[in-house]
């Protein structure tokens, strides 16, 4: 491919030997691949998004229960926009709208977990079998998280607040305004994205030339080593493009495939910064059970995987 | 008149409409007051799902998209 002839051309150009070269390498070939496939992606379902606005998937959404509702919900989680700063206006508009609790909340689990630019990153960094793996365990755990918390009755803990009606006539936009839309997203996406990727990346790099095998299989493949990433991945924010570099190369120093799942997840799933947010229209209760049950499932998961494969 | 973006926190294109839209009210040299709002439950309160939110004299003017320059100014003007 012409992005690992040119990083071996890079390399070679400045005589670098050993780890520093694998790192460089890494470094130099990641970023441009997973640069190239967002843009892509991004731009391609930025284009489709313009025919979902979320009015009108609210509007579809009123009124649907049970499964069918929390399906659609994990779908939309996937495919809406996955800046934090547009999960949670649409989040709360669903909330004012009515729709079922538990539905709501698998969205907001889903939204930052699984997206489709992670959808199409993934398969050329970790293969195709991860990626399935990583798209069915979240859209699960997104799913019961919602249905449990809804079962224990955490909407109590919602803060009551108004909920308005923009009432924003919406005129169906022409092709070439769908294109400007989805360009405007696409920049922001990637604006906000980028530093995340690339310092990803460079932690991918550092581990990938750096961080002896041994240390990698002895002291993090054991059941703790789940227990670990979850620990550190809850509190800390990436977007989860950012975090694939970094588990691409712990996994190719032999981490265990449902840790590297597990701390992917939890560390684009849950963030003390959401949380923040969160706190303006959750009660603590809420937010904490939240979380708990999220990274609960992601535990299970980790674990679950790390038994069977 | 009083204009007001709404947009969280971190969403780049709310700043950046609450700067592009300052720009042409002194520019056009029009009276009005430009300010941002990042409170979740005030996007809330007035509906707002797709970011940013543009707000003249209490009265949603568009959400969810970024308009040019030019067509602010007309947005602006078409209001005045």
């Amino acid at each position: 491919m012409v992005f690992e002839q040119f990083a071996t051309a890079v390399v070679n150009a400045l005589g670098l030997e050993g780890a520093l070269r694998a790192a460089v390498h890494f470094w130099v070939y990641d970023t441009l691949k997973i640069t190239a496939m967002l843009l892509a992606v991004i731009f391609g379902v930025g284009y489709l998004r313009t025919y979902f606005p979320p009015e009108k998937i609210r509007a579809y959404l009123e009124g649907k229960r049970a499964i069918t509702g929390y399906a659609i919900a994990a779908g939309l989680g996937i495919v809406s926009p996955f800046c934090s700063c547009s999960t949670i206006p649409i989040f709360l508009g669903m909330v004012g709208a009515g729709i079922p609790f538990g539905i709501t909340m698998t969205f907001l689990a889903v939204s930052p977990m699984i997206n489709e630019a992670a959808l199409v990153v993934l398969p050329g960094v970790v293969g195709f079998r991860l990626t399935a793996l990583y798209a069915v365990s979240g859209v699960t755990i997104g799913m019961t998280s919602g249905y449990l918390l809804n079962k224990a009755g955490m909407d109590r803990f919602i803060k009551e607040f108004e909920f308005g009606d923009a009432d924003v006539d919406i005129d169906e936009p022409t092709r070439r305004e769908r294109a400007e839309q989805a360009y405007a997203e696409s920049k922001e996406l990637l604006r906000e994205i980028m530093p995340y990727v690339v310092v990803g990346i460079g932690l991918g790099a550092v581990i990938h030339g750096y961080v002896p095998q041994a240390l990698v299989t002895e002291y993090l493949s054991g059941p703790l080593g789940v227990l670990g990433a979850v620990a550190v991945g809850v509190p800390i924010y990436t977007n989860i493009l950012g975090v694939i570099p970094v588990v691409e190369s712990l996994i190719g120093k032999g981490l265990p495939v449902g840790t590297g799942l597990a701390f992917m997840m939890s560390v684009a799933a849950l963030s003390l910064p959401q949380f923040m947010i969160l706190t303006k229209v959750m009660r603590k209760e809420l937010i904490a059970s939240f979380a708990v049950t999220l990274a609960s499932g992601i535990l299970l998961i980790g674990l679950l995987f790390n038994a069977v494969i | 008149m009083n204009i007001t973006i709404y947009g969280p926190e971190g969403c780049s294109n709310c700043t950046q409409l609450k700067e592009k839209t300052q720009a042409v009210v002194d520019e056009q040299g029009v009276d009005a007051e430009v300010t941002k709002e990042g409170d979740a439950a005030k996007l809330a309160a007035k509906g707002i799902m797709s970011t940013p939110g543009f707000e003249i004299d209490d009265e949603i003017v568009f959400t969810g998209s970024t308009p040019s320059k030019e067509e602010l100014v007309e947005i602006i003007d078409d209001w005045a």
